[in-house]
């Protein structure tokens, strides 16, 4: 079941075009990844869905309601984290005066919005810090206070912008883990924007391509890695590779990755899906002594989204 | 975790029914906003501190000026000499319509200026509740905070001049009202602040002009015509007129009859505040087109 549509989408900022054709769809209880460089239009994208802009064109539709005609109904439906935690919450405010303020915007009493509080503190494990004001709270402290409020209607639907950026490891895992297991226990659903592909990896189910301000194809997160046509990625340090390794390795199907050495000491090659074992590339890097030194592992979505959006068009060296 | 999911619309343990969660009414919005502005107002202590400091200036000021000077019968709008006293009456409606217009003026173009500040402009605006109630709620905290030091200072200022009680709670009525009216004034100048920020010089500008043409510092008697034909379309001219006949006791004549000023000042207030949430939605749409991310 969809529960949320949104079709050929179009956004302007004056003459620069945001979005140029975007349409996304979320199935109820997924949570779908965007993905795409900076600029191409993914907050512009969630930004319309959750009411902060107007779109030029096309059609919204969110639990079947229509974002044109139910604007209002739709807010009530969504939760929604932006991208700035540190400055989306009034400062001088403790996380609990803000819960409580913004909850009864969004039309729940006193006592709801107070239960709701311990309940989402206690799952979030955050109650020690319900009354610090917001302004002393950690870079991660401060994005679950935000998911925290996103949450506190229980809404159906989430968007989450960029939920780790700025955020330390363990915090960006912490809160990884959180909304996954939120969105899982409680049969949500949710529209995630990240750079950070770890979290994309982790939380989505689905992934859907932007580019330009146009969507492309969407699928889940084993169909967009599977797209690439890789088997695994062979890395070999750049010291020891030599021309005669590159075309030992080229001649069993193993080739040399667009982009796969750009800002590193090692240099990525992709093993074809029919291409040779790990075995057989082994045994090929000690007939060249090459084998002291070397990675083989999994194609992972980086390594596809690099391949998508890379300078060479996203197709593997010849 | 005691969340449950409430959108089959079943009832958690708390009676809450998330499914059916409505877009929370003016008079909700209003008194959570003045709460969670009187708890900011108390948080930044300086700004607080400076406040009351410019007021208790204010009606400093206006006490030695008007204790210092008199006007001679020939030159005076009552026709009769004015003492020091008079002008201390005279002025102290002008002294709390200014505290009064600073308040409505300022507190919705500082509380854009605050959310913008604060990053929160952009969430309250996908919030389904009535910006124009929170921007209410932001000039009645305000209020609170102004007055609670203002209106005794005003009090025994009032007391000390002879005015009676009856006639200082006619003032502060008309106080109060001519507040409604310009609390419009002041939504308008923060939509200019959703649209482009930096309007303080705006809003400064337009409280000197207002003062001006409205009789807060002479009568508009002494205007050229056209001034005084503009300075009827502002509610401070009807305010002043109004708070001066009650200062005066019936020793000031008013423009029009007092009924009629009274009518006039509940009409501005009518008018000015369906104009300012039309104008509200207008700027709300103007700014969601072009992104609260960049204006």
């Amino acid at each position: 079941m969809i529960c949320l549509s949104a079709t050929n989408v179009r956004k302007s900022y004056g003459s620069r075009v945001a979005l140029r054709d975007a349409s996304i769809e979320i199935e109820c209880g997924s949570i779908l990844a965007l993905l795409g460089p900076n600029g191409s239009g993914k907050t512009t994208l969630i930004k319309i869905l959750a009411t902060s802009l107007t779109k030029d064109a096309g059609k919204v539709t969110i639990l079947g309601y229509n974002l044109d005609t139910n604007e209002n109904a739709i807010r009530q439906l969504l939760g929604y984290v932006g991208q700035d935690s540190d400055r989306s919450a009034y400062a001088r405010l403790s996380v609990r005066e803000n819960l409580r303020f913004f909850g009864a915007l969004r039309g729940l009493t006193g006592r709801q919005a107070e239960l709701q509080i311990e309940r989402l503190a206690e799952y979030f494990d955050f109650k020690e810090h319900l009354d610090r004001l917001h302004f002393v709270l950690s870079g991660g402290q401060k994005q679950i206070a935000i998911i925290m409020r996103a949450l506190l209607t229980d809404p159906p639907i989430i968007f989450v912008d960029e939920p780790t950026k700025g955020i330390d490891p363990l915090a960006a895992r912490k809160i990884r883990r959180f909304l996954r297991r939120y969105v899982e226990d409680h049969r949500k659903s949710a529209l995630l924007t990240s750079h950070a592909l770890s979290d994309v990896e982790e939380m989505s189910h689905n992934v859907a391509l932007i580019n330009l301000g146009s969507t492309t194809n969407c699928g889940t997160v084993a169909d967009f890695k599977a797209a690439l046509g890789l088997m695994a990625i062979l890395e070999l340090p750049a010291t020891a590779l030599t021309a005669d390794i590159a075309n030992a390795l080229a001649q069993i199907g193993v080739r040399r990755m667009p982009d796969g050495s750009a800002g590193s000491d090692w240099t990525q090659f992709g093993v074809e899906k029919r291409g040779p074992g790990p075995d057989t590339i082994l045994r090929l890097l000690q007939t060249h002594d090459a084998a002291a030194a070397y990675r083989y592992r999994p194609v992972t979505l980086e390594d596809a989204f690099i391949h998508q959006f890379g300078t060479l068009g996203g197709r593997l060296e010849v | 975790m005691a969340v449950t999911s409430e959108i089959d619309g079943s009832a958690d343990a708390s009676g809450a029914n998330f499914a059916e969660l409505r877009s929370p009414s003016f008079f909700r919005v209003v008194p959570v906003t003045v709460v969670k502005d009187i708890r900011l107002n108390l948080r930044y202590m300086p700004d607080l501190a400076g406040r009351i400091a410019e007021i208790a200036i204010r009606v400093l000021f206006f006490w030695i000026f008007a204790n210092a000077i008199s006007i001679r019968a020939d030159y005076s709008p009552l026709g009769q000499a004015i003492t020091g006293r008079d002008l201390v009456v005279y002025f102290q409606g002008a002294l709390a319509l200014f505290v009064f217009n600073n308040v409505a003026l300022s507190a919705p173009v500082n509380a854009v200026n605050r959310d913008l500040y604060n990053g929160t402009l952009e969430y309250l605006f996908i919030c389904p509740s009535s910006r124009y109630a929170y921007f209410v709620g932001t000039v009645a905290a305000s209020a609170i905070v102004s007055l609670s030091v203002f209106v005794p200072v005003f009090l025994i200022l009032v007391w000390s001049s002879g005015t009676g009680l009856i006639d200082v709670v006619m003032i502060l009525c008309v106080c109060l009202l001519v507040l409604c009216t310009i609390v419009a004034f002041g939504i308008l100048i923060a939509l200019m602040a959703i649209l482009w920020r930096q309007v303080g010089f705006i809003t400064s500008v337009l409280a000197i002009l207002f003062e001006m043409l409205s009789g807060a510092y002479f009568p508009i008697s002494v205007l050229p015509r056209q001034l005084q034909d503009l300075a009827l379309l502002l509610p401070y001219t009807w305010g002043y007129d109004l708070i001066r006949y009650y200062s005066f006791r019936g020793r000031w004549t008013p423009l029009f009859p007092v009924a009629v000023e009274w009518a006039a000042l509940v009409a501005f207030a009518i008018v000015f505040a369906w104009i300012s949430r039309v104008l509200l939605k207008m700027a709300e749409h103007a700014a969601k087109r072009a992104g609260f991310n960049v204006i």
